[in-house]
């Protein structure tokens, strides 16, 4: 005998779900739906805040986040350094994570010619610290701490680094992360210099560093695929974000569809059986 | 050439790690295995980076009191020698104790006294007043007041006191706050999926527009 | 002796002297030694990074070497490790041959691997929000609208989602997450505290 129903609603077989899942993003990316793009007061904030720095501003942008994370946080770092290249900001790439680095030469390799940026007087690629939060705090003593590039060149031997004396020199903090490892440049640079943090990060640190945004801490913050979307428009730069946010729509309505259905049939399974008898659910 | 190649292989791999929906098998297996060698790769080649350059390099031009680091470093091996396994206690106990350092002298101004003066706000509008009864009702919730089977003996001495309240506003604000956690990590993860597939149906399928 | 006072010994020096560096930062002395301290952590945590490859290679070795179940797989894992570390070592991490590693078969793999929770997270949601009380109501209320209130299709079927979606992050959750956070803070200072007066042992494992 067949199952009622409101069981059957609750318990839709996995690899249809799976299928299901993967046809609702490949339908609007192979054909775009022109879905509106919501523009986050968060992302705005970052962007004018970046896009007031005067040409020559240094950047410290940190990489904190691996391929289990770059399809957010790669087009986030992809459309920021687009925009600070525009912009002639001199940046320094800084990787907390031990896979930050290939990001920083897949720029040197291929991005940084975009804009005519030579190594070393545009920007400089640091070598990955071992140690966590402990390699964020060092950074107060900088010239011990970080003597050197990647490539062994003697820091004091790049031209960007003439002048430049310690992390109060720099002007804006980036920290592109897929966890909420940012906030640890809060809690070391920010408060102790004041230097102003925008935060890129997974859509998940969000709700982490809200508090941060809410006192002033964290100026602004570029989150989630979303975010690396409105940036690349609000940048004008080219990115693979925005293409992908029909998808993620669909996504998140299927999501939403799916646990809809569910609590129709877990509602009307437990008003049949009773309060206290089961809720229709077979495992 | 070899980016070409590339691009393929990582179409393959790509399969060979969905290949797990249906079952486990050998080409997910193979994949994840090359996965797990490079990473430890990488971890060699990065920690050995860092040895040479803060400790090897200036060891050698005379700051002799890098030994230190190194010595301790070293004997983080020790646990692999069981006579002198409990050495490897020392460097543990280092890093525990610098860390806890670094930690506190963090959290202290950022965290701590940053936060509660950003809560100190004027109860003019219902913002505030939301956000700063939301806030002190979850700490409330979280630091001083009794949970599970003590919560029943207060419940039963008390009835549906003041207590209860704050109880039940602290819930509601971490329901809240935690179903929008929720909300997206579940956009995050459907992202890399999404990544993925502009992938496979924009550079090797290429069915996706630019 | 050696074996528990001296390791609290060094966790109490370590943690006192970054502790003097903050709160006394006139003290040159202080200072410097401080400043020393977060350094050589640094170096002794890169040496923890090889930890991990040690015992892999103990591991997989044995197993190759005991023909146990999935001993071809632990093949591709050794040659792997040894030839990515050959390669990292001698060409260096910023060479083209690392790169391509990276690019081709790291980055695809690890990606893959993290991209199939997009599946779990949609068969979980499915199956575990449930309507059971006023609790998870609210938590699913949270999830449904911030989900929906972040993209386009949101707007396009309630036009006010987008804006209670932003206010739900910037007020309740903020409130939520701040408590958390001075919660957080405090127990990390506490913990932290515990650790350097050596009342915290839990990390010297068991034994004397």
């Amino acid at each position: 005998m067949s199952s009622p129903w409101y069981e059957r609603l609750q318990s839709i077989p996995k690899p249809a779900i799976y299928a299901t899942l993967i046809l609702v993003f490949l339908v609007p990316l192979i054909r775009p739906m022109g879905l509106p793009l919501l523009m986050s007061e968060n992302t705005r904030k970052a962007y004018e805040y970046i896009d007031a720095l005067p040409e020559g501003s240094i950047v410290f942008h940190s990489i904190a986040f691996n391929p289990a994370v770059d399809a957010e946080n790669w087009p986030q770092m992809l459309a920021l350094v687009r925009h600070y290249m525009k912009n002639g900001l001199k940046i320094i790439f800084y990787p907390t994570m031990q896979e930050g680095g290939m990001y920083a030469e897949r720029i040197r390799s291929t991005y940084a010619a975009e804009y005519g940026y030579e190594y070393g007087e545009d920007y400089v690629i640091l070598p990955f610290k071992a140690g966590g939060e402990s390699a964020i705090a060092g950074l107060k003593d900088f010239w011990s701490f970080m003597p050197s590039d990647v490539d062994g060149t003697p820091l004091k031997d790049l031209p960007l680094f003439q002048g430049f004396t310690d992390m109060r020199d720099v002007d804006v903090i980036v920290p592109c992360t897929g966890s909420s490892d940012g906030l640890f440049y809060v809690s070391h640079l920010n408060a102790a210099y004041g230097t102003p943090i925008i935060m890129a990060g997974t859509a998940p640190v969000l709700p982490f560093i809200g508090p941060f945004l809410a006192s002033g801490q964290v100026k602004g913050a570029i989150i989630g695929l979303s975010g690396a979307a409105e940036y690349e428009i609000l940048a004008g730069v080219p990115g693979q974000a925005t293409g992908a946010m029909d998808a993620q729509s669909m996504g998140h309505l299927l999501i939403v569809g799916l646990v809809l259905i569910g609590n129709l049939g877990f509602l009307y399974g437990k008003r049949v059986n009773g309060k206290n008898g089961q809720n229709g659910r077979r495992s | 050439m070899a980016d070409t190649v590339g691009t393929y292989l990582s179409g393959l791999l790509i399969v060979a790690c969905f290949s797990y929906l249906f079952k486990e098998n050998r080409a997910f297996t193979y994949a994840e295995h090359l996965y797990v060698g490079f990473a430890a790769a990488q971890a060699i080649v990065l920690g050995w980076s860092n040895i040479k350059e803060m400790g090897l390099d200036p060891l050698r031009q005379g700051k002799f009191i890098l030994v230190i680091p190194l010595v301790l470093g070293v004997l983080l091996y020790a646990r692999y020698y069981k006579p002198l396994s409990h050495l490897a206690r020392f460097p543990l106990a280092f890093m525990m104790g610098a860390a806890a350092g670094v930690t506190i002298t963090g959290v202290i101004d950022a965290q701590l006294v940053a936060q509660v003066k950003a809560t100190m706000l004027p109860m003019t509008n219902l913002n505030n007043v939301v956000m700063v009864l939301g806030t002190a009702s979850t700490l409330a919730f979280f630091l001083f007041i009794p949970i599970g089977k003590k919560a029943e003996g207060v419940k039963a001495a008390n009835g549906f006191g003041a207590g209860n309240l704050v109880r039940n506003l602290g819930r509601a604000t971490i329901m809240l706050a935690f179903g929008s956690s929720y909300g997206y990590t579940v956009m995050a993860r459907l992202s890399y999926l999404v990544a993925r597939l502009q992938f496979l149906f924009g550079r090797i399928i290429p069915l996706i527009p630019d | 002796m050696t074996r528990r006072t001296v390791p609290l010994i060094i966790g109490f020096l370590a943690g006192t002297i970054v502790l003097g560096k903050y709160f006394l930062p006139q003290n040159a002395f202080l200072d410097s030694l401080g400043t020393d301290v977060v350094n050589w952590r640094t170096i002794v945590a890169a040496f923890a990074l090889g930890l991990g490859a040690v015992n892999l290679l103990g591991t997989h070795t044995m197993r190759i070497a005991r023909k146990e179940k999935g001993w071809d797989a632990s093949i591709v894992l050794l040659a792997s490790l040894v030839t990515f570390t050959a390669i990292g070592l001698f060409k260096g991490t910023t060479s083209p041959v690392y790169q391509w590693g990276f690019n081709y078969l790291y980055q695809p793999i690890y990606s893959g691997i993290s991209s199939l929770l997009a599946f779990m997270i949609t068969s979980a949601s499915y199956r575990s929000f449930r309507f059971k009380d006023w609790q998870s109501g609210v938590l699913m209320l949270g999830a449904v609208i911030v989900m929906l209130g972040q993209v386009g299709i949101g707007e396009l079927l309630f036009r006010g989602l987008p804006a209670v979606s932003s206010w739900i992050m910037a007020v309740p959750n903020t409130a939520g997450m701040r408590g958390i956070a001075i919660g957080g803070a405090l127990g990390a200072i506490a913990l932290s505290l515990r650790v350097i007066l050596g009342l915290e042992r839990g990390y010297l494992g068991g034994g004397q």
